[in-house]
């Protein structure tokens, strides 16, 4: 499975509620608008604050949106995160009991809110090797199969990896190997 | 004819409640009010905007704008001109001439600002970045990130006014030597409204979960000490938490008043009650913030 790639670049102050909903609401046009399963990518780095009300309006209920089973047909992964995103994200996503896929603005990858350390170490192996089978990393994890095929499920569920038959993909990966990226959008919220 | 009520000559968080009372008890609550400033001498962002809040009540209550005479002492004429005072002033009160604007240069962090619209927070929160960064970090020792954990701060309280007032609301922010209270620099930043209060906010979702218990105090509890919300949605009242969480973190002081309660987060160089009750009744939620200066065992 080959996702298109949706990219919104943001740049200004992500702060209030109303700002969060333009944004999402854009995203989710996006999302709405494809004829298939869409990675979102959404880029922050070019973002001086975001608030909490703001993270919980476009990251956790993003997140929410790519995690319910009924609806799915997306994934959603935040680009350029820095230290001061951090604070608000992490603190709604945690709020919601929801984790996301995320890469710093150094490339490193990063999973905010809440997710057992379990999940996120085979998330990390997941990210590393970008698309690999549960035995491989049963193998590396030095984890029992059924572990590591039931943290995969959690993780497929929540969105944070994408399955494609045997195999399991990064959502960096199914990005860098998505082909030429739809143009790119500098979406600035309308107030 | 007007009722004449004195302005405290000292006009801040504490003088607010006596101003309050008198605005309450004294002359005819349903005549116009003459707000009588001339004999203030010193006054703090509350107590600045506090005026304001005063006058837009007694303006919703009694359908006529309020009258004030300034202040006489020309220190403090030039501070609240400085301060942007006036241009706010004249949307709640009749005002015979507006001051010419001040020319000088405020020193203030944020001068009054008039909270209407998300547009009026985004403005404040983007406006503030260079003072905060020179007052922050450069005057009270903060590290740089303080200045957005600031800016957070700040958009998540003047949103509260949009989200639970249902009303304008004011805010403004200065630096000042607390030399007897603390023996160092402080940021004090006051936001108000005069809307429905947290009681009136968060009543139709929790009140009758409380019973009888359900007050001010209640309310106020139920929002800054267990993050409720009026939204049912679970995403909901993590602003103030966060807020408070932030101010623990740099040992700042917090007081929330609403109706006839005020709950705070009193650290250890300052004096107050954590939860106080039977003040006198006002309107809306009036935020007090103090930010002391890092000392230099805080600054890692």
């Amino acid at each position: 499975m080959r996702p298109a790639v949706a990219h919104t670049t943001l740049f200004s102050y992500l702060v209030t509620r109303p700002t969060g909903r333009t944004v999402r609401a854009t995203v989710e046009r996006q999302i709405a608008d494809a004829d298939c399963t869409v990675l979102a990518v959404l880029d922050l780095r070019h973002v001086p604050v975001i608030d909490f009300s703001c993270a919980d309006e476009i990251v956790a209920k993003l997140v929410l949106l790519a995690s319910d089973a009924s609806t799915r047909r997306s994934f959603i992964l935040f680009r350029g995160i820095a230290e001061h995103h951090l604070g608000p994200i992490d603190s709604v996503l945690r709020h919601r009991g929801l984790a996301a896929a995320a890469e710093t603005a150094e490339g490193e990858p990063l999973l905010m809110g809440a997710l057992d350390p379990g999940a996120t170490a085979v998330w990390r192996e997941v990210w590393s090797l970008g698309r690999t089978g549960a035995s491989p990393l049963a193998d590396r994890l030095e984890l029992p199969l059924d572990r590591v095929r039931g943290l995969l499920d959690d993780l497929v569920a929540r969105a944070l990896v994408i399955r494609d038959g045997e195999r399991y993909v990064s959502l960096r990966h199914a990005l860098l190997h998505a082909g030429p990226p739809s143009p790119a959008r500098t979406d600035r919220p309308d107030r | 004819m007007s009722r004449v009520v004195r302005v405290p000559e000292r006009l801040d968080e504490s003088s607010f409640e006596t101003l309050v009372r008198r605005v309450r008890s004294e002359g005819n609550p349903n005549a116009r009010l003459l707000l009588d400033a001339r004999s203030v001498g010193w006054v703090s962002p509350y107590g600045l905007i506090g005026l304001l809040a005063v006058g837009q009540e007694a303006r919703l209550r009694t359908g006529l704008p309020p009258l004030v005479e300034p202040p006489r002492d020309t220190e403090v004429r030039s501070y609240i001109n400085r301060m942007r005072f006036w241009p706010a002033a004249a949307q709640v009160f009749d005002l015979k001439r507006l001051p010419k604007p001040s020319l000088e240069i405020s020193d203030a962090l944020i001068e009054v600002a008039t909270i209407r619209s998300h547009e009026d927070v985004h403005s404040v929160v983007e406006g503030v970045r260079d003072r905060a960064q020179r007052i922050l970090h450069d005057r009270l020792g903060y590290p740089r990130p303080a200045v957005i954990h600031f800016s957070v701060m700040l958009s998540e309280v003047c949103q509260n006014i949009l989200e639970h007032a249902d009303s304008i609301g004011w805010v403004c922010a200065q630096r000042y030597r607390w030399r007897r209270r603390l023996g160092r620099d402080v940021v004090v930043l006051a936001v108000m409204d005069v809307g429905v209060g947290f009681e009136g906010s968060l009543g139709a979702e929790h009140a009758r979960r409380y019973g009888e218990r359900w007050s001010a105090a209640a309310a106020l509890e139920a929002a800054f000490l267990h993050g409720e919300s009026r939204f049912p949605d679970p995403g909901r009242g993590q602003g103030l938490q966060a807020i408070r969480s932030q101010i623990v973190k740099w040992n700042g002081a917090i007081r929330i008043r609403s109706g006839d309660a005020s709950i705070a987060r009193v650290p250890d160089w300052d004096e107050g009650e954590p939860l106080s009750r039977d003040l006198p009744r006002f309107p809306g939620a009036q935020v007090l913030i103090v930010l002391p200066e890092r000392v230099e065992r805080e600054r890692t």
